[in-house]
């Protein structure tokens, strides 16, 4: 009976197998292959290189390297903001009144909508001539407010939009997190005479580190993949201070020049960045999670 | 505590009728109401309308039959065909489809349009052709032939003179504009792509701001400061996006200096010359009065214009109707256009989508028909008293019928008569807007990304374009074509 049981798991479970193979593992492993070609698709096959690839992105001076700056700096401003941002405003929606479960209900929209018309949208409100943050610009005094063609305002226009999108995201899972937590803890730091930026320290911080964790690497892994905000906003400008390693992978490989073996390459690399800075930020923030290889 | 309500059955299966009846309705609804294959093709200075019949939009009188007189090779054989057509999003193509509705009619060959914006039709076509994929018969090229040259030299799509040697003489290739004709073929007089017209990159002006057109890239400059009150009126504007809009905008800026991009017999590049730093110095400096000139594509440049808040533009002479005298436009009667200003030539360029058969078809001769079709005098005829400000034909433009119908894009396609190839420092110069060369988006990418920083003020012009010069010669040697 249990044999049988066994054979029958595995041969549930093949088709699952067989969609991860065709879907994940071979489209992994044939980019492994291209990264190690040189292939321009204005011919009609690559060219075995070996490693020339990876030692052209390593080697110094190479553009790899400022758009693995530019992409850490968008991502961890990013992340950091909406952290700042998702947190205040979970602790302010904290409350059963029906204010909050309005402001909760409109924060959703943003989640809901496609990312390219909010990018679209952003880049209306952005027009240098009739734009509406312009127009308020200008009431302020600002003729020339350049939001998306100078630096650092680029930076800052590009971080709002991404607030306004993903900061909700932050709010929701941080008030999940905060409308799980017992009350008994808070009644007794009261009783105790703790005020709220003591609970908040030593109560509330402590019991939301997992959620605070999950939140934060979620959205920074997100981050890092930025692409849709500077093909729409930016096209990687002014010069090139918005080119993320996102679009300079799709510049190069797919959108203007289609050098996929190089493509290939900065994909492997960034993929390889980005796991390791995931396991660094777990093994930093979320290790005690895990223990003898169960979740706790 | 009372336990939670179960749901039925058969209570379930009604609502799940309920559910997938609504949609069926409301999907059935939605896909009657909505037109499908409609065009909208109007006359410049008329109102908008869209038909959904051909009869009534297009002049000439549609058959069921070939005409008597073919201009365009045509098969019987090959009725029933089916085609597919990759298209890129841009104004040729309305065009296109609805002479497809009427190619079918005549000839049984129908043609399956897959529409992309310009760029991911480039992508895919390359993809296609890097696969040997026969899923498309013609693909659109970007930048006038450049694509289809680069193509071309891969061996990708068809050289196109056999095919012309087959199709009744009515057609006509001497016919073809010389400056496009030569554009289009390679020295050996191979043609490795086909316009069925082109569009030149003219400089509009508010009248009402300024006297008279600037001449000179100094005089638009000088007039640009004048008028220049942001955030109400900017002085100029143009695409500048680190793409192929600012190098459509810096080629009309190259060749007004009297420079090239690389010499066409030997392809080193020209890039470090005096002429290309006085073209950025000078695209610099004009850049300084446009809103947001790096973030602004050919597109939004034509939108500010039509919004009235810029007395200056230079643009593709396909976005007149809508800048000028279109119905969103805020300054009808209050624009007027002339030649690009000039410095040493004055600067035309050879602008349009180009189509080419891909050597991977299995069904080339229809595409031919259908290529041979849309390029031949009867149609091209239609096409620009339809409404295309464009046309490859010299018989098209002496048509009186045609200066009655577009007078503007009679007199802007005659500019280009006597026009030399750029570099040559002749009074009046013309070249293809992207560079006809293998692997062309690669140089592209050179010039774009350093000439985006020395926009952004990272780098100084001479500096930016040394690198350039530096990247496009190591580029033309792998390539394997520096001589």
């Amino acid at each position: 009976m249990a044999k049988s049981s066994k054979k029958s798991n595995i041969i549930l479970i093949i088709p699952t197998l067989i969609y991860l193979n065709i879907m994940t593992f071979f489209p992994i492993a044939y980019l492994v292959y291209l990264s190690f070609l040189k292939w321009n698709l204005f011919e009609h096959k690559g060219t075995f290189v070996g490693l020339q690839n990876f030692i052209q992105l390593l080697s110094p001076g190479s553009l790899f390297y400022q758009s693995l700056s530019i992409t850490l700096l968008f991502a961890i401003s990013a992340t950091f903001s909406e952290f700042l941002f998702g947190l205040g405003v979970a602790l302010l929606l904290n409350r059963e009144n029906i204010i909050a479960k309005i402001i909760r209900g409109i924060l959703i929209v943003p989640l809901m909508m496609a990312p390219v018309l909010i990018d679209m949208i952003w880049k209306y409100l952005y027009n240098p001539v009739l734009g509406p943050l312009t127009y308020f610009a200008n009431m302020m005094g600002i003729m020339q407010p350049n939001f998306l063609d100078s630096e650092p305002n680029v930076f800052f226009s590009l971080i709002a939009v991404d607030i306004w999108q993903y900061g909700p995201f932050m709010v929701l899972i941080i008030l999940s997190g905060l409308l799980s937590l017992p009350k008994e803890q808070f009644e007794a730091a009261a009783i105790d005479g703790a005020n709220s930026f003591t609970q908040f320290r030593y109560i509330i911080l402590p019991l939301l580190k997992p959620i605070l964790s999950i939140a934060i690497l979620f959205r920074f892994v997100d981050s890092m993949k930025v692409f849709n905000k500077i093909y729409i906003l930016t096209a990687g400008g002014p010069g090139r201070a918005t080119e993320t390693l996102s679009y300079h992978i799709f510049y190069y490989s797919l959108g203007f020049t289609y050098d996929v073996g190089y493509g290939a390459a900065v994909s492997i690399l960034f993929l390889i960045v980005v796991l390791f800075m995931t396991l660094v930020f777990m093994r930093a923030f979320m290790k005690d999670m895990f223990v003898k290889g169960r979740v706790q | 505590m009372s336990e939670p309500k179960r749901v039925g059955r058969r209570t379930f299966l009604n609502y799940a009728i309920a559910v997938v009846a609504t949609g069926v309705i409301v999907g059935a609804a939605t896909y009657f109401a909505v037109p499908k294959g409609e065009v909208t093709i109007t006359a410049p200075g008329t109102t908008v309308t869209t038909t959904k019949t051909v009869t009534t939009t297009v002049t000439g009188t549609p058959t069921t039959t070939p005409p008597t007189t073919l201009d365009y090779y045509y098969d019987p054989s090959l009725k029933g065909t089916t085609i597919t057509f990759l298209a890129a999003n841009v104004p040729e193509t309305p065009y296109t489809q609805q002479m497809a509705t009427l190619f079918e009619s005549e000839t049984g060959i129908k043609v399956n349009f897959i529409v992309e914006p310009e760029d991911v039709a480039a992508s895919k076509a390359s993809i296609a052709f890097a696969s040997k994929s026969p899923d498309y018969d013609i693909v659109h090229g970007p930048g006038f032939g450049s694509f289809a040259f680069a193509w071309f030299y891969s061996g990708y799509v068809e050289d196109l003179e056999p095919y012309i040697r087959k199709t009744p003489s009515t057609w006509n290739k001497n016919d073809i504009l010389p400056a496009i004709l030569n554009n289009v073929s390679t020295t050996k007089g191979e043609i490795y792509c086909l316009p069925y017209g082109t569009v030149d990159y003219p400089y509009f002006y508010r009248t009402d701001l300024i006297d008279k057109p600037a001449k000179t890239i100094d005089e638009m400059i000088s007039n640009a400061k004048k008028v220049f009150k942001p955030p109400t009126m900017y002085g100029w504007t143009s695409g500048g996006t680190p793409d192929v809009f600012s190098f459509f905008t810096w080629d009309m800026f190259l060749w007004a200096c009297g420079g090239r991009w690389f010499d066409p017999e030997t392809f080193h590049p020209e890039l470090n010359t005096p002429e290309s730093y006085e073209s950025l110095r000078l695209l610099i400096e004009a850049s300084k009065y446009a809103p947001s000139f790096t973030t602004t594509d050919a597109a939004g440049a034509a939108m500010f214009v039509a919004q009235g808040t810029v007395a200056q533009a230079t643009d593709f002479s396909t976005w007149y109707p809508s800048t000028m005298i279109g119905p969103d436009s805020k300054v009808i009667g209050k624009m007027g256009y002339a030649p690009h200003p000039g410095v040493v030539s004055e600067p035309h360029m050879l602008a349009c989508i180009t189509n080419s058969i891909s050597k991977f078809s299995k069904k080339k001769d229809a595409a031919w028909s259908f290529l041979s079709f849309l390029s031949s005098p009867r149609i091209c005829q239609m096409i620009f008293e339809a409404g295309y400000p464009g046309t490859i034909r010299k018989s098209t433009l002496d048509n009186p019928k045609s200066k009655q119908v577009n007078p503007y894009a009679v007199e802007v396609l005659s500019w280009l008569a006597d026009a030399k190839p750029a570099g040559s420092k002749a009074p009046k110069v013309a070249s293809p807007i992207l560079p006809i060369m293998p692997r062309a988006p690669d140089f592209v990418s050179i010039v774009v990304k350093n000439m985006a920083e020395a926009l952004a003020g990272k780098i100084g012009y001479k500096e930016a374009l040394d690198k350039a010069q530096e990247q496009a010669t190591a580029l033309m040697k792998e390539i394997g074509i520096y001589k």
